[in-house]
Order: structure tokens, then sequence, then C-alpha cells
């Protein structure tokens, strides 16, 4: 699973309130009946991290991260391959 | 200064030679070689000296092109062109040099030496250039523009996000254009925005290499992880990867991690560290939230695998995270983590020394800091408890009771810390009470879910627990107030509901017993509500039937009974009931000898399965809750033993045998339990029960005698069919089946030391015996013997005997 800080776009010292806050905020933007997906992994996230005892006990005895490198890789990969190229731009790298 | 500036270049022009020029172009600088070229060739035109000109313009104009100055490379071009072609090599490269700056209208009509080969290269090149720039599309080729002019529409579709409208636009463009190679990109492109690599390969690996749309491609397959950077380790490409990047990012760390990862992936982690060391600020600098998440994912990998001497250099290296500001956190996880028991030690030293790091550690709100100071203080209290139970099951023979107690008020303390810190935090009193309920301390363990309940009222492990602990106490008045509260919590579950249903029947024996008869009989009245299907059952009529003798109404207790006798048909399990129960409510003791008379006299009878089970289960609940040994107790499991000891040639049903093994596994009657464990094999095969049984009685054989793969067969045939079953005694036995399974199979099969929860104690015991061996008198290593050979099931006279024999010959 990808770190659900990242997922849900919070620190991890959110408070309570905000997180639930930014996680209806992602619900009303990705409802599940349109992009079932996206909806299942906010609600994961939010179930790691909605209770603050279990929180911090995962603050304090696991190190392991959420993430592997590849992981992070592809992330970050798929964050620029989503990004439309505009076509200029594209025709640009032909060094033409 | 002009007479100085005239005065060198007067000097100059008298140097320049045709070496310079050649010189230069070898070289590769064009600008200097044309001038000088053109110096030589205003002083002498020879056909040499035009021939290096015409190179020099060229190489010039080329240079112009490549560098994005296709002004200056036009310029360059029309003074080769006024000058005139007559060199064949440069004539051969004027064609694609035209093109590329937008000139091919201008080149000489005499110029026929192109083969059909190169014209198709050249209609190849102008069809891509048409589709980058169409506004240089030579007029002799304008019949290229309406494909490009599609290609360039399909191009916009997909940037939009209409694929349809993007193939629609590819669908005139023939098999054999020129354009086809730009079909393939643009199909790929839109498999590429889809994530869909295989769709990208099939189109883009059919791309030529040697053409516009595969140079657009290349960066795109890299940063879509579908190839590495490093195979084309070209500036071009790269810059073009840091292009796309920032376009979307505005930042360029992916070849970085690419990189990291290439390292990590072959477990190069001095290299990966070195690595890391340099980009770390510039990572840091560039994605702050990618640096956070690379460290938290490196400092996982290190910890997870134990690595402490990687983990050390990386709290070198990177910014520790904000939770653990010391990096004390990690190395105790860590150190917990590797393989070594001394490192038990090290990780408690780093337990506690992030202890003080909690106390004021910024990240944490002062209630979070006292709460995982809390669970530090649980996890040092664990560690405690594992250290009192290693002492507790070694069996090396020396004395571990100093050792025991030292690590059990070690973790009393912690306990108490948790606690303290920490008090509603409910892991930590579960695993207090857990302790000493461990350590037989059960009214210690009722007092820390006590002190729970004063923070949480309604925690449902603390009044369960309560409950059960006030029942065994003998105590079901004070039982009955935990449970009701339990049964609010979970008013559809089975087990609080049974509990609460021995609660009321409890109670109702204590109301009795103070002769409060209306109470007592508005719990039995509770109990019947609660479990309706159980009010006509044999013992709860029984049991109403008792409670009328006490209240002094025979007719209705022989009501009862009658009744009950009706419902069993046979009536000696009955007749136990009643003797337990007249005996539970303080009946006078005729009362008692005469149930007890009849259930003596029924034993005589033909032996049956039913009632064997029966009785087996009314004697085993009473003994469960009799809180202290009794003559009369002790006399009525003899009797019943001496009833099942005859019971060998019974009919047996699959559930009543169950029930009498359960009793003579509590009575650890292991004689007659191996005989009808034996006899549940053979007839019930198919239950999982009576094969962990078989399982738990191999091994009862000791380590030296049991036979390792029968055992193994036999827990694995349990979890097999216990797996299936939908009882929930069976989801008990395949949990106690793994647990020896796994035991047993970590024993080694040439050396087998079990505890009796079935722990390898090899490593421990050997220790003892290396450190504790040359202080030890002849009585005390022949009590170690002694007591190591009857926990192994082995004479200890004659391993004496035999060690004496043997003694090592000099």
């Amino acid at each position: 699973m990808t770190d659900p800080y990242t997922i849900l776009g919070v620190s991890p010292d959110v408070d309570e309130a905000a997180l639930r806050w930014r996680y209806l905020e992602l619900v009303r933007q990705n409802p599940p009946e349109k992009r079932p997906r996206q909806f299942a992994e906010i609600r994961e996230a939010y179930e790691h991290l909605r209770d603050p005892v279990s929180r911090l006990e995962k603050q304090v005895f696991q190190v392991q991260g959420h993430e592997s490198l590849d992981d992070i890789v592809a992330n970050l990969q798929s964050r620029v391959q989503a990004a439309r190229i505009p076509t200029e731009t594209l025709l640009s790298l032909s060094g033409i | 200064m002009a007479t100085k500036s005239k005065r060198r270049s007067r000097g100059r022009s008298i140097a320049v030679s045709i070496d310079h020029v050649k010189r230069n172009l070898d070289r590769g600088d064009f600008k200097r070689a044309l001038k000088d070229a053109r110096v030589c060739h205003r002083q002498s035109p020879t056909p040499e000296h035009r021939c290096f000109l015409e190179h020099a313009y060229i190489g010039r104009a080329q240079q112009l092109m490549r560098n994005g100055l296709a002004e200056d490379s036009r310029r360059i071009i029309r003074e080769l062109l006024d000058l005139g072609v007559t060199e064949p090599s440069v004539g051969a490269g004027l064609p694609e040099l035209l093109l590329a700056v937008g000139m091919l209208d201008c080149l000489p009509q005499d110029h026929d030496a192109l083969t059909d080969d190169q014209r198709d290269r050249l209609r190849i090149k102008a069809a891509d250039q048409a589709v980058v720039k169409p506004e240089s599309t030579p007029k002799s080729m304008l019949e290229l523009q309406d494909d490009a002019y599609r290609i360039r529409a399909a191009l916009q579709a997909v940037e939009q996000g209409d694929e349809s409208a993007a193939l629609g636009h590819l669908r005139d463009i023939p098999r054999q254009s020129p354009f086809a190679d730009w079909k393939y990109f643009v199909r790929g492109l839109i498999a590429y925005y889809q994530h869909d690599k295989t769709g990208t390969m099939a189109n883009w690996d059919r791309l030529d290499a040697d053409r516009t749309a595969a140079r657009i491609a290349a960066p795109l397959k890299v940063v879509a992880g579908m190839a590495s950077p490093q195979h084309d380790n070209n500036l071009t490409l790269c810059s073009n990867i840091s292009r796309l990047e920032k376009l979307t990012s505005n930042r360029t760390v992916l070849g970085k991690l690419t990189r990291l990862r290439e390292f990590a992936a072959d477990h190069d982690w001095p290299q990966l560290l070195k690595t890391l060391r340099m980009v770390r600020g510039a990572l840091r600098d560039l994605d702050p939230g990618v640096y956070r998440r690379l460290v938290s994912c490196l400092c996982g990998v290190f910890v997870h695998d134990g690595l402490v001497k990687e983990l050390d250099q990386l709290s070198r290296i990177v910014d520790p995270p904000p939770i653990d500001p010391h990096w004390n956190r990690a190395k105790a996880i860590a150190y917990g983590n590797t393989d070594f028991y001394d490192d038990e030690d090290d990780a408690e030293k780093y337990w506690r020394k992030y202890l003080c790091d909690l106390e004021n550690l910024p990240a944490l709100s002062p209630t979070q800091r006292d709460l995982a100071r809390g669970m530090v203080w649980l996890r040092l209290a664990e560690g405690c408890v594992i250290d009192a139970t290693r002492f507790r099951n070694c069996r090396c023979g020396a004395d571990h009771g100093p050792d025991i107690e030292e690590a059990e008020g070690r973790a009393r303390d912690a306990f108490e810390q948790c606690l303290t810190l920490a008090p509603a935090y409910s892991p930590g009193y579960a695993a207090a009470a857990g302790f000493h309920a461990a350590a037989d301390r059960p009214e210690e363990a009722a007092g820390v879910y006590r002190r729970l309940l004063e923070h949480a009222p309604d925690h449902l492990d603390a009044l369960l627990f309560l409950a059960k602990h006030h029942i065994s106490r003998g105590n079901p008045l004070k039982a009955r107030e935990f449970a009701l509260c339990a049964r609010e919590q979970k008013p559809l579950d089975r087990e609080t509901g049974e509990l609460l249903w021995s609660t009321h029947v409890g109670a109702a024996r204590e109301l009795a017993r103070t002769e409060q008869f209306d109470k007592a009989r508005d719990a039995v009245a509770a109990a019947d509500r609660l479990l309706p299907a159980r009010k006509d059952d044999y013992d709860v009529l029984a049991r109403k039937a008792v409670l009328e003798i006490k209240a002094g109404n025979a007719g209705d207790a022989q009501r009862f009974v009658e009744q009950a006798q009706e419902v069993l048909g046979e009536p000696t399990a009955l007749w136990l009931a009643m003797t337990v129960e007249t005996i539970r409510y303080d009946l006078p003791w005729q009362e008692v000898c005469l149930y007890e008379q009849r259930w003596r006299q029924s034993l005589k009878r033909r032996c049956r399965s039913e009632t064997a089970s029966l009785m087996c289960q009314v004697l085993g609940a009473q003994l469960e809750t009799s809180s202290q040994p009794s003559s009369r107790n002790e006399a009525h499991v003899r009797n019943l033993l001496q009833y099942v000891s005859r019971c060998s040639r019974v009919k047996w049903r699959q559930e009543d045998l169950r029930r009498v093994c359960e009793f003579l596994e509590k009575m650890a009657e292991l004689k007659l339990l191996t005989k009808f464990a034996k006899q549940g094999m053979r007839k019930f095969p198919e239950v999982g029960y009576f094969h962990w049984l078989m399982g738990m009685m191999e091994m009862e054989k000791g380590p030296f005698k049991f036979s390792r793969h029968l055992t193994i067969y036999r827990f694995q045939q349990a979890i097999k069919l216990a797996s299936k079953s939908s009882d929930l005694r069976d989801k008990q036995i395949v949990e106690n089946a793994k647990r020896c399974l796994g035991l047993v199979e970590a024993a080694s099969p040439d050396c087998v030391h079990l505890d009796d929860d079935g722990d390898d104690l090899d490593e421990y015991s050997e220790g003892c015996y290396d450190n504790d061996i040359d202080g030890l008198s002849p009585e005390e290593m022949r009590e170690i013997i002694r007591t190591t050979c009857e926990r192994a099931g082995l004479d200890p006279e004659a391993v004496l005997d035999e060690i004496i024999n043997s003694k090592p010959k000099k």
C-alpha cells in the first residue's frame, strides 16, 4: 500500500478533525460509483489513520515504510506520466 | 586602437594557411575553419581552397542548425549556394540540410545526383519535418501537408484526452505512407497515457529508430519505466527526461531515485548510502515529500532486516524522523529484529533511551507523549515477561528462582509505569492481567481489570474477565453484575449469553442458600428467558428441583425430577446432577446421601455412551467452579472414572466420546485417555480433535521417545479436519495444533529438546550448562541429571551408570 499520508495528502501530525475533513473532501471528489479504485485506496488509508491510539502505536513501533523504493519510483513515474504533454512540447522533443 | 587592430589582422592573414583550415575542420571548429577558408580562397582561389571552403560552409551551416540557429544557418547556406557547390560530398549532404532549414526549394535545378534511395530518404525526412514544423514543408512536397496535419490533429486530440477522435484522424493514413511511423507513435502515446505498458511497447517497438517519432518516444519510455536511461546514455535523452519531469512537477528527482532503486535491488547498501550522501541535499530541496518517503522506506528496510550497521550509517547521512530525533527507536526495533539473542539487551537499552527522548518530543502533544511512553513501557514489560518465562522453562537444572523473581519484578514495575502513564490504554491492562493470570495470581489479574473499568466502564474484555473470575471464586451474584454489563455491550453474542446464563443459575443458588427463594426463582426465570432452548434440559430441571427442595416444596421438586427423568430415559446422570446440586445448595446431609446412593446404584447398570458423556460434563463443570478440592468430589471422580473404564465396549457416539476424552484430559488420566483417544481415532477418523489428542499423547512420551514424524502428521491432520468444522471448540483445536506443529517442526529431528509448551530450549539451556557447570557440587550435578532424565522420560540411575561406566580414556 502507498503511504496513507500521501494518499490523503496530510502530514503525519494531522489532527483527527482535519483528517476527517480531508477524507470527506476526497470521498466527494472520488465517489465510489465513479472512481471505485481511488475510493477504495482513500478508504483504506483513512481506516489506517483514523484511530489516534493505533496511529500513535504504528508511529512508535512501526518503522517499516509503507512503500518500497519501487513504489516511490513508480508513483513518481506515474505522476509524470499522467500529465498530458502539450503537442508542441512533445514535438519539440524531436530536436528538429 | 584601430591601428593595433589592423596590425593584428594583417599579421593573421599572412599567417593563415590551408593547414589551419584542415586542422579546424578536423577539430569540428567550423566557425574558425570557415573564416580561414574564406581568407585562403580570397588570397588564392585554387580548386583545393574552394573545396575546403565548401566543406567549411556546409559544416558551419549544419553546426548552426544543430544549435537551433536556423536563420544564421540559412545565411551561411545562401553564401554557399551563391558560391556554387562543386564538391560531390558537399552536394550529397546539401539536400537534407536545405530541408532542415526549410530551403529545399533552393536546391539547384541541376542537382540531379540524387539516387532513388536518397530521394525516398529525403521524402521521409520531409514527412517528419512536416509534422513537427508544417510551415517548413518544401513547396515541391506540398502533398505531404495533408497527412502531416492529420497526425498533428491526432496528437492534439490525444492531448485533450479524446482518444477516439485521435484514432479517427489516423484512419486515412495508408500503411505505406511515410507517416505510418507516426500512426504507431500516436497509438503508443494513447496506451502510454492509459498506463498500458504492453500497448505502448507493442506500438513503439515498431518505430524506426532513425526517425523523429522514435526520438520523441525515447524519454517517454524512460519515464514510464519501460527503458533505463543508462541503456542509452546520451545527453539529449537525459535533458528530455528532465524536461518531462519539470513539465509536471518542476523537479528532476526521477533519475536519482532510479539509481538508488537499482542499488537497493542489488542489496548494495554501501553504494546506496554513498549515492544517497551525494544526492540527499538535492533531493531534499527538490521534493521534500519524496525525500521523507525515501528516508522512511530505507529506514524501514534496515530496521526490518535488522541491519544495525547500515541503519547507523543512514542515521549519519539523513535527518531523523520527527518521532525519533536520535534514532533510538529505530535502533531498538532493529536490534529486536536481529537474529542474535544478546541483541535483546541492546534493544532494551535503546528503548530506555527512547523513553528519555519521548519526555520532551516536540512532534507529539503532552498527552501523546505520555501515551507513547506507556506503550514503550509495555514493550519493555513484555520483554521482561519473556525473560521470566525463559527462566521458568529452562531445564538446565540450576535454580532460576531468583532470576525469575528479578525478571518478574522488572515486569511489574514496567507494567505499573505503563498503566500510570497511559491509564486509558487497554492493551497495557490486558498484558498485565495476562502476566498475573499466567503466574497463577488471579486476584491481581482481576485487580488490573478493575482498574481498567475505572477508566473505561464498558470495556468488554474487562467485564467478561471479571464475570468469569467471580464465577470461579464462587461469587455468582457479583459475576452477574459484570455479565449483565457485558451483555449490554454485545446483546447477540453467544458466549456472553452463556456466561450471563451461568451467572443467573449461580445467583439462584446463592440466593436460595440465603433463603431468598423468590429472588432465586426470578434468577432461574431470567436464565430460562435468556436461553429458552435449555430450560427443559435435565441438568436445568435438576437445579430447579433442588431449589424447590431447599424451599420446602417437595411436590414441585418431584415434578421437576420426573420431568428430567422423562428427558433422559436413563437416570444415572440425573442422580449425579442432583447429588452435585444438593451439595452446592447446602441441603441436609440425608438429602445428599439419598441422591448419592441413587447415583451409586445406577452406576452399576450397563454402561452407555450418552450417560458417560453427561456425567463427565456435570462433574467437569462442578470441578471447574469448586474453589477447593473436597474428599466428596474426589470420591465422585473416582466413581465416574471406574464407570468410564468399563465403557471400552460401548457403542460410542462421536460427541459423547469427545466429552469423555475432554474430561479425562482435565483429570490427566493418561492411561484411560490413550485408550479412548485410540478408539476415537479408529471410529471417528474424520474428527480433528482425536488427531490432535493423539499428537499430544505422542508428545507426552518425551523428547527422546516420541515420533516426530507421527506427531507432525497428527497435528497436520487435526488442522486440516478441524478447519472444516463450524464447532467453536474446533477453532481452538486448530490454533493449538498449529502452535504445537510449529514447535515440533522447529525442533531439530536429531536432537529434540521440548518443554511443556514445546519450546525449543537448546540455545538457552546449553548456555546455562556452559556457564555454571564448573561451580556445581556432585550433589547438584546428580540432581540436574535426575531432573533432566525425568523430564526426558529416562531412568536417571541407568543414565548415571552409563556416564560412570563410559569415562573418557586417557
